[in-house]
């Protein structure tokens, strides 16, 4: 558990929030990577992080939508 | 609260307390898991037969072209009834049950964790049951609208129609009690040192599955309470006449319809990943990523709900998007299916039964999940949609996946429920006349499908007969070969040889610790878990 609340360490939690849920989306991962990311992680992080990029996905698709289907 | 937790460690398992109600009334009055989770299986089963018996009506009437046996408008009333008690009556109680039975044996808990509740839960369920099927005895008899209600239909129909929506009402109510307790009880009701990430992966399955349903349940019940005051109170939600918009319902039922599908393949998936594991004697390949994975895949559920919808007039921009996210969606299901070949990769297999199950899950699965990704192609899908096409895929991932998995787990667990050895010859003869006759009856199907034959249609033209005979010979088939599950289920209760408390060499979790059949009262103290017994 890494508890601190200096700026590096929240931003490196972000990160390998982004990291787990990235690669839960493809499906696969190495154990080693997902025991580096998940070592300090608190699941709301986690759940947050899924929303957002979930938020984000529909986003890019919708912009590529815009992007092919321009008249 | 309970007796049990008063009597603690000293008192002798098994059910004989003075105080216990006896007969029926221990089954009305029962707060017992194992006894709820009874229930649950056997009025599954009951619904099984019942919405069978249906399809056996609908696949008659299409052995030849032309009416035989029963009018379009009674035709129509099978298809609906036979899709609605498949689901929420069949299929989703099953898996509740398998819930109820291995939950807290799995996690080491005493009981669920609202156990009045519990027994509240199943008891909704036959009412329900009973609205539905009496519904065809009334005047206009059940709904004949199809298994999605949609209007202007819904709006017009007769009292059958009000009878499946307060059917669904019930059942909506009673899924969300069961998903709040299966949520409680994994939250918190834990041993101590079984942290989440070593909790078995059926667990995982419905802890997911359970905030599905409390996502989607009420937006189902919204829906058919609009079609209710539609049709009763003078709003308009759905009728054009009064401003309203029937394909807003589209819109919400498969806000809720998209999500249910993984309501039903998750728990499937976490049966599959006990089962491959203990027969092929390897623990799960990819174990985190699988419930990363799982809690991704209900996430994404929850954003492709149009690509059943891709006929009704959206615009260009609108079938893109649904198109593109459904595609992109079957990637981490795709990668599931990757887990568990690589679990069997290498390992020391055997093929009992339930493992052919699973197997036949695996495979069947995959085919259903490759025409989803065909019908999810939008300019293939206006040329599909309503077809037999669809009916085929979504047999393949209900009945070969879903149900297939719920046969396995039915195996796999009855030595520890009854504490008797399935008949294992008969166990195989049920798999390989099941496995064949669903493909007789489905497969032709997407053949149907693409020359053009649409679904929920008593007569049809002459060119599509040979394929509708084949598929109905399989269907009863696959019928037939149900009453063989029945048989042995029932042997294997009365009698058989003695299962061990682990009767699956490579089985792992704190379920097969205890003894086979498991006592009335397990976990009254909470066990000690060793480094090993973590998850399955
Ligand atoms: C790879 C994953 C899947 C994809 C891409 C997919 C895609 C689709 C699409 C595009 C349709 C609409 C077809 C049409 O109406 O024209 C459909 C229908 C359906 N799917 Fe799937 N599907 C997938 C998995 C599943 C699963 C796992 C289940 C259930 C366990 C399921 C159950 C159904 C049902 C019940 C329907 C028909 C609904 C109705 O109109 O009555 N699908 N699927
Ligand atoms: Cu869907």
């Amino acid at each position: 558990m890494s508890g601190g609340m200096t700026m590096v360490d929240r931003r490196a939690g972000l990160l390998q929030a982004l990291r787990t849920v990235l690669s839960a989306l493809i499906g696969v991962r190495h154990r080693r990577m997902h025991d580096e990311d998940s070592a300090g992680l608190r699941p709301i992080q986690v759940i947050v992080a899924g929303v957002v990029v979930v938020a984000v996905f529909v986003m890019a698709i919708i912009a590529f939508v815009q992007l092919v289907a321009i008249k | 609260m309970e007796a049990t937790h008063v009597h603690g460690a000293g008192h002798a398992h098994g059910d004989d307390h003075s105080h216990h109600p006896k007969g029926i009334m221990r089954w009305i009055t029962t707060t017992n898991h194992k006894d709820i989770g009874t229930m649950y299986l056997w009025f599954s089963f009951a619904m099984f037969m019942v919405g069978g018996a249906m399809a056996l009506i609908i696949r008659a009437e299409l052995f030849q072209p032309g009416l035989q046996y029963v009018e379009p408008e009674f035709f129509n009333q099978m298809i609906t009834l036979h899709g609605l008690i498949m689901v929420f009556g069949a299929i989703m109680p099953a898996f509740v049950g398998f819930a109820n039975w291995m939950i807290p044996m799995m996690i080491g808990a005493p009981d669920m964790a609202f156990a009045r509740m519990n027994n509240w839960s199943f008891w909704l369920l036959p009412p329900a049951g009973i609205l539905l099927t009496a519904s065809m005895f009334v005047p206009g008899g059940a709904a004949g609208t199809g298994w999605t209600l949609y209007p202007p239909l819904s709006i017009q129909m007769g009292i059958g129609m009000d009878m499946a929506i307060f059917a669904v009402h019930i059942l909506g109510m009673s899924s969300i009690m069961g998903s709040i307790n299966i949520v409680t009880t994994i939250l918190n009701l834990r041993a101590p040192g079984m942290t989440l990430m070593r909790m078995p992966m059926f667990c995982w399955t419905w802890l997911i599955t359970g905030y599905l349903l409390i996502a989607v349940m009420p937006v189902l019940a919204g829906a058919v309470t609009m079609i209710l005051t539609d049709r009763h109170f003078g709003t308009s939600f759905f009728s054009a006449a009064g401003g309203g918009d029937p394909v807003l319902f589209q819109h919400i039922f498969w806000f809720f319809g998209h999500p249910e599908v993984y309501i039903i393949a998750l728990p499937a998936f976490g049966v599959v990943s006990h089962v491959i594991p203990a027969f092929a004697r390897k623990p799960l390949f990819g174990y985190t990523s699988m419930v990363y994975a799982i809690a991704s895949i209900a996430l994404i559920s929850f954003i492709v709900w149009a690509h059943h919808m891709y006929v009704v007039g959206m615009p260009v921009a609108g079938q893109l998007y649904f198109m593109y996210a459904t595609i992109l969606i079957a990637v981490p299901t795709g990668v599931k299916v990757f887990n568990w070949v690589a679990t069997m990769w290498r390992g020391s297999m055997t093929f009992e039964t339930p493992m052919l199950f699973a197997l036949g899950f695996l495979f069947l699965f995959t085919i259903g999940g490759f025409t989803g990704l065909v019908l999810s192609n939008t300019a293939v899908d206006v040329q599909l949609q309503d077809t037999y096409y669809v009916v085929a895929h979504f047999h393949y991932v209900m009945v070969a996946g879903a149900l297939f998995s719920a046969f396995a787990a039915v195996y796999y667990w009855l030595p520890k429920w009854t504490g008797h050895m399935y008949d294992e010859t008969l166990g195989k003869w049920h798999f390989w006349l099941s496995l064949i006759s669903f493909n007789i009856a489905f497969f032709p199907q997407h053949f149907l499908g693409l020359a053009g034959m649409p679904r929920r249609i008593p007569d049809y033209a002459l060119q599509f007969t040979d394929f509708n005979q084949v598929s109905t010979f399989g269907a009863f088939g696959f019928g037939l070969s149900q009453l063989l599950f029945l048989y042995v289920v029932l042997k294997t209760i009365r009698g058989g040889e003695k299962a061990a408390a682990k009767p699956w060499e490579g089985a792992t979790g704190l379920e097969w610790t205890l003894p086979s059949p498991a006592p009335y009262h397990t976990f009254e103290e909470p066990p000690v878990l060793s480094e090993a017994k973590g998850h399955a």
